[in-house]
C-alpha cells in the first residue's frame, strides 16, 4: 500500500517537474517572441530617426518627415493636455457605438439571410446596391441626415463595419455543412435550438473574422469622416494639425490611430477566443 | 548593400530630374478658385491663358518649354503643404495661411523660404470675412454666441478674424466658446442640418451661404476693423532662379484685373462657370463698391495684417519661431511688373478708393452722390446692372420691372453705416417717411431707429411700403389706408 502511494507521489513529482520544464521552455519562447517584436519596433523607429535627421531621399523623401524625437516632444505635451484625451475618448465612443450597432445588425441579418431564402431575396437587393458605396461617400449626406455631428460620425463608423460583418455571417451560415442541420433535426431539435446550438456556433469562426475586418474598416471610415467633417476625435486632431502645419502632431495622431486600431483588433481576437473555446486557429485545440 | 543600392538609385533619379529641368521649367500655381476675390490671380489668368501671353521666349528662356501646372484648393492650408513639398512654386492665399506656411518653411529649415510678393484683393477694414448661423437660428448678433460651438477653417484669415471678434467681446477662446476646424464645403451641410451653432468663413462663403438660403450672416469682418487680404506667395528658390517668370505671372494678374474692371458682369458670369459660385455673389465682390477691393499693391495695412497673423499664430501654436515679416513681404516683383505693364505702383499704393459706380442712376439721370444710399438691380438677360441713387428707388424699380414681366436676378443695397454691399432681400431696413436705410444687422437698424427715428422693417415690408407709396403718389385716400396698414403691421 505504502509503496504504491510513494510510487504515485514520485510519479506525480516527476510529472510536475516535467510540466515545470515545459512551462519554463514556454516562457522562454514567449520571452524571445516579445524580445524580437520589441526589437523590430525599435529598428523601425531608429531607421525613421536616422532617415529624417539626415534628410534621406530614397525616392520617398524623409526631408520633411518629423523625427521620432520631435514626435516624442508632442507626446509629452499632449499627455498633459485634456484636449487630446477628450479627442481619443470621442473617437473610442464613436467606434464602439458604431461597431456595436453594426455587429448586432450585421450578425442578426446575416443569420436570417443565410438561413432563409426569402429573407435573402427581400433584404439582399437593396443591401447589395448600398454595399459598394464607400463610407466616405456617405459623409455629405450623413451630415444632412442627422441632427448632431456625433450621430453622423457613429453612422459612418457603422457603415464601415456593417457590410464585412454581414457578408461574413452569411458566408458562415451558408458554408455550414448541411449534415449538421439534418442531424440535429433528426435528433428532434426545434428551430430555436438549431439557431442557438448549430447555426450560431457553426458560423462563429466566420463571424469573428467578419468582426475583425469590420473593426479595421470602421476605424478607416471614422478617421476619414473625422478628417473631413469632424468635430473632435483623433482623425480631427490629425487634420487640425495639418491645417496648422504641425507635422509632429500629425505623426502623433497617426500613431494614436494605429495603436487604438491595434488595441481594438486585439479585443476582438480575445473575444473570439473566449466565445469559441473549441476553435483555435492553426488547428490547435 | 541594398540600402546603398537604393540610395544610388535615388541619386540617379534626382540627377535625371535635373537634366529635364534644363529644358522644361515647371510653374506650379496653387489657386483657390472658389475664393472668388483671388480669381484675378487664378481662374482668369488660367482660363484666358494670360500667363502664356507674358512668359518670355528669348535670352535665358530661348529654348525653354513651360510646364504650367494649375492646382485648385478650397483653402490655403493644403497649398502650404504642396509649396513645402516643392509640388508648387506659387501659391494664392490670405494673410494668415501665408504666415502659417512661412513658419512651416522656417521649421523645415531647408534653406528655402516663401515670399509674399503681391496683393490680389483685400478689405482694409476686414470686409470679406463673416460669421453666419443656420437660417432658423434665433441668434441675431455675435454676442449671443457665448458658450456655443463655432466652426471655422483653421489657419485661415477668417480664423484670425474670429479670434479677434472673441477678443473684442472679452471672451476666452478656450473656455467661452468651442472652436472647431471645418472646411467651407462641410460647413454648408452642417449649417443646413443645424449641426453647428455658427460658422466663420472667408470670401465668398459669408455671402454665398446667405445667397443660397442656407445661412444668415450675423457678423461682418468689418466690425473688427482688422484688415484681411489675399495675396501671392512664391518659393524663394523659384523666385531667385526665374525672377522674370515671376514678373511675367504678375503682369498676367494685372491684365486679369483690367478685364474685371472693364466688364464685371461678363467676368462674373464666366467665373460662375469655373467655380460654381453664383455670378450675383461674384459681382457683389468685384462690381463697383464691391465688398472687397481688388488691389495689387502691398499696402501698409496689408503688411500689418500679415504681422498680426504672425502674432496670432505665435499665440495659437506656442512656438518660438517668428517670421521676419519685413523679409517675408517683398514688393520688388510687383513693382517691376507694374512698371512693365505701364501702371504707377506708388500712385496705386496710396489709392484707397473703391471701384466707382459708372454712368448715371436710372432714377435721377445723374451720377450717384452717396454710395451708401445707392441700390442696384440686376435683371435677367441684361449685360449691365441697373444703378439707382437710393435703396427705395431700387426697390420701387424692381417692383415695376417685375410687373412688366422682367425677371430679377438680384437687388443690391448698401449698409447705411459701413457702406458694405448687401443682398437687398437679406437686409434690415429703417423707413423714414419713405426713405430707406439698409443694414446687415437688426441691431444696427434698431440703433438707427433710436437715434434718428423711423420704423424698423423687413425686406418684404420695406418693399411693399415703397411700392404702395409710389403707386399712390397724389392719391390721398389710398395713402390713408396705407398708414393704417403700416401701423397695423408695426403692432404685430
Amino acid at each position: 500500500m505504502n509503496q504504491s502511494i510513494q510510487l504515485e507521489e514520485t510519479e506525480l513529482e516527476s510529472f510536475a517537474a516535467l510540466n515545470a520544464a515545459k512551462d519554463v521552455s514556454r516562457w522562454r519562447r514567449r520571452g524571445w517572441t516579445i524580445l524580437i517584436r520589441i526589437l523590430s519596433l525599435l529598428l523601425c523607429v531608429s531607421f525613421w530617426q536616422v532617415a529624417s535627421t539626415y534628410h534621406w531621399n530614397l525616392g520617398i523623401r524623409f526631408e520633411f518627415v518629423p523625427t521620432p524625437t520631435e514626435v516624442f516632444h508632442s507626446v509629452a505635451e499632449m499627455v498633459q493636455s485634456p484636449k487630446f484625451v477628450s479627442n481619443v475618448r470621442s473617437s473610442l465612443f464613436r467606434i464602439f457605438a458604431g461597431f456595436f450597432i453594426a455587429a448586432v445588425l450585421g450578425i442578426g441579418l446575416g443569420l436570417l439571410v443565410g438561413r432563409f431564402k426569402l429573407a435573402g431575396n427581400i433584404l439582399m437587393p437593396p443591401l447589395e446596391v448600398l454595399r459598394p458605396i464607400p463610407a466616405v461617400a456617405w459623409i455629405p449626406l450623413a451630415i444632412l441626415m442627422f441632427a448632431t455631428a456625433e450621430e453622423s460620425m457613429v453612422y459612418i463608423t457603422f457603415i464601415g463595419a456593417f457590410f464585412p460583418i454581414l457578408l461574413a455571417t452569411i458566408h458562415g451560415v451558408e458554408s455550414l455543412d448541411p449534415r449538421y442541420l439534418y442531424a440535429s433535426q433528426t435528433l428532434g431539435a426545434g428551430p430555436r435550438d438549431i439557431f442557438r446550438e448549430v447555426l450560431l456556433p457553426g458560423a462563429m469562426p466566420s463571424i469573428i473574422t467578419g468582426l475583425s475586418i469590420g473593426m479595421g474598416t470602421s476605424w478607416f471610415s471614422l478617421v476619414t469622416a473625422e478628417m473631413i467633417s469632424g468635430q473632435f476625435g483623433v482623425g480631427y486632431y490629425t487634420w487640425e494639425a495639418y491645417t496648422l502645419q504641425n507635422y509632429p502632431d500629425i505623426v502623433l495622431g497617426m500613431i494614436t490611430i494605429g495603436v487604438l486600431g491595434m488595441g481594438s483588433s486585439y479585443l476582438i481576437k480575445k473575444t473570439g477566443y473566449w466565445l469559441m473555446p473549441w476553435f483555435r486557429p492553426g488547428g490547435k485545440t | 548593400m541594398i540600402l546603398a543600392a537604393v540610395i544610388l538609385l535615388g541619386l540617379q533619379f534626382s540627377g535625371a530630374v535635373n537634366a529635364v529641368w534644363a529644358e522644361t521649367i515647371r510653374i506650379g500655381i496653387g489657386t483657390q478658385d472658389a475664393t472668388i476675390n483671388t480669381v484675378t490671380a487664378g481662374g482668369v489668368v488660367r482660363e484666358y491663358k494670360l500667363l502664356e501671353k507674358y512668359l518670355p521666349h528669348d535670352g535665358k528662356y530661348k529654348d525653354v518649354q513651360y510646364d504650367i501646372v494649375w492646382h485648385d484648393f478650397t483653402s490655403g492650408a493644403p497649398i502650404n503643404g504642396e509649396l513645402l513639398a516643392n509640388k508648387l512654386d506659387i501659391g494664392i492665399m490670405a494673410d494668415f495661411p501665408s504666415i502659417v506656411g512661412a513658419a512651416a518653411f522656417l521649421k523645415a529649415n531647408t534653406g528655402v523660404r516663401t515670399h509674399y510678393i503681391a496683393s490680389i484683393s483685400g478689405g482694409i477694414h476686414g470686409a470679406g470675412n463673416a460669421i453666419v448661423v443656420p437660417i432658423d437660428s434665433p441668434v441675431q448678433s455675435f454676442s449671443e454666441l457665448k458658450g456655443k460651438t463655432i466652426s471655422v477653417p483653421f489657419a485661415s484669415t477668417a480664423h484670425a478674424a474670429l479670434l479677434r471678434a472673441i477678443e473684442d467681446q472679452g471672451w476666452d477662446p478656450e473656455k467661452d466658446v468651442t472652436i472647431v476646424t471645418q472646411a467651407p464645403e462641410v460647413a454648408g451641410s452642417a449649417l443646413k442640418s443645424g449641426q453647428i451653432d455658427a460658422h466663420a468663413d472667408f470670401v465668398p462663403y459669408g455671402e454665398l451661404f446667405p445667397f443660397r438660403g442656407i445661412a444668415r450672416k450675423i457678423y461682418d469682418g468689418s466690425e473688427t476693423g482688422v484688415t484681411t487680404t489675399h495675396g501671392i506667395q512664391v518659393r524663394s528658390d523659384f523666385a531667385e532662379k526665374y525672377p522674370e517668370l515671376v514678373v511675367a505671372y504678375l503682369k498676367a494678374t494685372l491684365e486679369a484685373n483690367d478685364l474685371f474692371r472693364k466688364d464685371p458682369v461678363k467676368l462674373s458670369e464666366e467665373v460662375e462657370k469655373w467655380t460654381g459660385v453664383n455670378a450675383e455673389v461674384v459681382y457683389a465682390f468685384h462690381g463697383p463698391h464691391g465688398i472687397q477691393t481688388r488691389d495689387f499693391t502691398l499696402k501698409p495695412e496689408f503688411v500689418n495684417a500679415i504681422r498680426t497673423a504672425d502674432e496670432t499664430l505665435h499665440k495659437l501654436k506656442k512656438t518660438d519661431l517668428r517670421v521676419d515679416v519685413n523679409q517675408f513681404v517683398d514688393d520688388k516683383f510687383i513693382r517691376q511688373a507694374a512698371q512693365e505693364y505701364g501702371l504707377d505702383y506708388d500712385k496705386k499704393l496710396h489709392d484707397y478708393s473703391p471701384v466707382p459706380f459708372e454712368g448715371n442712376a436710372e432714377d435721377t439721370q445723374a451720377p450717384v452722390t452717396d454710395a451708401k444710399r445707392a441700390g442696384q438691380v440686376w435683371v435677367k438677360g441684361e449685360e449691365r446692372v441697373r444703378l439707382y441713387s437710393t435703396a427705395e428707388a431700387a426697390l420701387q424699380a424692381a417692383t415695376k420691372l417685375e410687373k412688366d414681366g422682367a425677371s430679377i436676378r438680384v437687388i443690391y443695397v448698401h449698409d447705411r453705416a459701413s457702406g458694405n454691399k448687401l443682398f437687398a432681400d437679406k437686409a434690415w431696413y429703417v423707413n423714414q417717411n419713405g426713405q430707406l436705410a439698409a443694414f446687415l444687422l437688426k441691431k444696427s437698424a434698431e440703433n438707427w431707429v433710436s437715434e434718428k427715428g423711423g420704423s424698423l422693417q423687413t425686406y418684404l415690408e420695406a418693399r411693399q411700403a415703397v411700392a404702395t407709396a409710389s403707386a399712390t403718389k397724389g392719391n390721398t385716400e389710398n395713402l390713408a389706408s396705407n398708414k393704417i396698414l403700416n401701423s397695423g403691421r408695426s403692432t404685430e
